[in-house]
C-alpha cells in the first residue's frame, strides 16, 4: 500500500519547474485576446440582447442557474445604458481581464473574472460556440486554480519550481488525453472516418474549404489514409504521448494534425488552442530543446558575429 | 490531489456521455458545466453533417433584396454557421427560423417582411462524384415572417 502511494506520491508531486504553466497562461490569454478583438464588430450580433439568438430565446433553454449576460440586465438599467452597450463593455473588461493574465498580474483575480465573463459569453451564445470556447473555457478554469501565475510575470522573470506545478501538470496531461481518446472513439464509430468520406466531405463544405480539394475524390486511398491516421493519433494518443521512447513522434504528429486543420479548413484558434494544451502538458521539452539547441546558437552566432564587426572596426580605427 | 482526481473522474465521465445517462440534471453536470469538466468531444464525430445556409429576402411592398449575413470576418461567420447548423434539429427549426428573421428585420427597418430559406448543400460520395455527380444546395425549410404593425 505504502509502495503505490509513494508512487502516487512521485507521480502528482515531484518538484517541477513552472515553465509549461506560464507558457499556458501567456498563450491561453493571447488566444482570447485575438478572439475577443477579431470578434469585437460583431458582438452584439452574438451575444446581443436582440441579436442572432435573443436573450429571451438562450434564456429559455440555458439552465437558469447558469450565469447569462440578462442576469446584468438590472444593474445594466440601474446604470442607465443599454443592453448592447452593456455586452460591449463586459467585452472590455473581458478583454482587460486578459491583459492582466497575460501579464501574470493579480493573475488569479484577472483568470477569475475573465472565467466568469467568458461563461457569461458562452451561456448567451450558446448556439454560437464551437470547440475553441470549450477549450478556451477549460483553460480559463485551470488559470484560477493552477500556479500559473508564479513564473515569468512582469515582475518576476524567474520559474518556480514546485511540487503543485507537476499536479497542475499531472492534471493538464490526463485532462488532454481523456479529450483525444474520447474524440478518436467518437470519430471511430461513424463509417465516414473509416471508407475515408469525413475527409472528402469537410473539403467540400465552403465553410472549410480554403482550397479546391476537389482532385482528392480521384484519390480515395489518399482520403482514407487521412482519416485513418487521425483515428490512430486521436485514440493513439494517450498510449503515445505517455510512452518516453514515443512522446516525440506522438506530440509532433499532434501539432502536425492540427497544423493541417488550420491550413485546410481555417480553424485557427481551434488548432492553436490545442496546440497550447498539448504543449503545455507534454511537449514543452521539445520546444526548450528546440530553443536551446537550434535558437540561443544562432543568436548567439549572430552576437559574435555583431562582436567581430565591432572589434575590426575598432582595430581600424586605433590604426 | 484528491480533488485533482475527482475532477478528472468528472471530465471522463462526461466524455462518455455522462449527461446522456439520465434525464435528471445532476449537481455533477453544474460542476461540469461551470468548470469545463462536463464537454463532450464529438468535433466532427461520428459523421459530417451537411452544410446549412441561410437566405433572407427581405421586402417591403415595393422592392425586395436578398441577403445573408455573413460577411469578411471569417471568425464570425464561423460562429453564425454553427447558429445555423441546429437548423439540422427539426424541433429548432422555428424557433430559429423566427429569431433569425427578427435579427434580419431589425437589421433592415426599411423592410416589411422577410422570407427565411434555409439550404443544405448535399455533397456525393467519392465514387459519385467521380461518375459525375455534383454536390448541388437544395432548399428544406421556407418561411415568411411579417413585422408587427406596433
Amino acid at each position: 500500500m505504502n509502495r503505490y502511494s509513494g508512487v502516487l506520491q512521485r507521480f502528482f508531486f515531484s518538484p517541477a519547474s513552472g515553465e509549461p504553466l506560464a507558457f499556458f497562461r501567456v498563450a491561453i490569454a493571447f488566444i482570447g485576446l485575438v478572439q475577443g478583438c477579431w470578434l469585437l464588430g460583431n458582438v452584439v450580433m452574438l451575444y446581443g440582447m436582440n441579436g442572432l439568438i435573443p436573450w429571451s430565446l438562450s434564456k429559455g433553454i440555458v439552465s437558469p442557474l447558469m450565469p447569462q449576460l440578462s442576469w446584468l440586465q438590472p444593474l445594466a438599467n440601474a446604470l442607465g445604458i443599454g443592453g448592447d452597450m452593456m455586452v460591449y463593455v463586459l467585452m472590455g473588461v473581458y478583454l482587460i481581464c486578459l491583459i492582466f493574465l497575460l501579464m501574470g498580474m493579480f493573475t488569479r483575480a484577472a483568470a477569475t473574472l475573465a472565467w466568469g465573463l467568458h461563461l457569461m459569453f458562452i451561456n448567451t451564445g450558446f448556439m454560437a460556440a464551437y470547440g475553441v470556447e470549450t477549450f478556451l473555457h477549460i483553460a480559463l478554469f485551470y488559470c484560477i486554480l493552477m500556479p500559473v501565475g508564479e513564473s515569468f510575470t512582469w515582475k518576476n522573470h524567474e520559474s518556480s519550481v514546485s511540487e503543485w506545478n507537476m499536479l497542475s501538470i499531472r492534471v493538464l496531461q490526463i485532462h488532454i488525453s481523456i479529450v483525444y481518446v474520447a474524440s478518436g472513439l467518437e470519430k471511430a464509430m461513424g463509417v465516414q472516418w473509416w471508407n475515408g468520406e469525413a475527409i472528402w466531405q469537410t473539403f467540400m463544405q465552403g465553410q472549410f474549404a480554403r482550397f479546391d480539394m476537389r482532385w482528392l475524390a480521384a484519390y480515395p486511398w489518399l482520403a482514407k489514409l487521412i482519416c485513418w491516421s487521425t483515428l490512430l493519433i486521436e485514440i493513439g494518443y494517450p498510449l503515445f504521448i505517455w510512452w518516453r521512447k514515443t512522446r516525440v513522434y506522438a506530440y509532433v504528429a499532434v501539432v502536425l494534425l492540427h497544423v493541417g486543420i488550420s491550413i485546410f479548413m481555417g480553424l485557427q484558434l481551434f488548432a492553436g488552442i490545442m496546440i497550447v494544451f498539448s504543449t503545455a502538458a507534454f511537449g514543452w521539452e521539445y520546444i526548450e530543446q528546440l530553443y536551446w539547441g537550434i535558437v540561443r546558437p544562432l543568436r548567439e552566432r549572430k552576437v559574435l558575429r555583431r562582436a567581430e564587426t565591432l572589434a575590426t572596426q575598432a582595430f581600424w580605427s586605433m590604426e | 490531489m484528491s480533488l485533482a482526481l475527482f475532477h478528472l473522474l468528472v471530465v471522463a465521465l462526461h466524455a462518455a456521455h455522462f449527461k446522456e445517462w439520465s434525464k435528471r440534471t445532476t449537481w455533477l453536470s453544474g460542476y461540469g458545466d461551470l468548470t469545463g469538466a462536463g464537454n463532450i468531444f464529438s468535433f466532427f464525430a461520428p459523421h459530417i453533417g451537411n452544410e446549412i445556409a441561410v437566405l433572407y429576402t427581405v421586402a417591403n411592398g415595393k422592392s425586395q433584396h436578398v441577403m445573408r449575413l455573413e460577411g469578411e470576418n471569417t471568425e464570425c461567420n464561423r460562429r453564425i454557421q454553427t447558429i445555423y447548423n441546429f437548423f439540422s434539429i427539426e424541433e429548432a427549426q422555428p424557433l430559429l427560423a423566427r429569431s433569425c428573421a427578427a435579427y434580419v428585420l431589425r437589421e433592415c427597418p426599411d423592410g416589411t417582411m422577410v422570407r427565411v430559406t434555409v439550404v443544405s448543400k448535399l455533397v456525393p460520395e467519392m465514387q459519385d462524384f467521380r461518375a459525375g455527380v455534383q454536390p448541388k444546395w437544395e432548399p428544406f425549410l421556407v418561411k415568411d415572417y411579417r413585422k408587427n404593425s406596433q
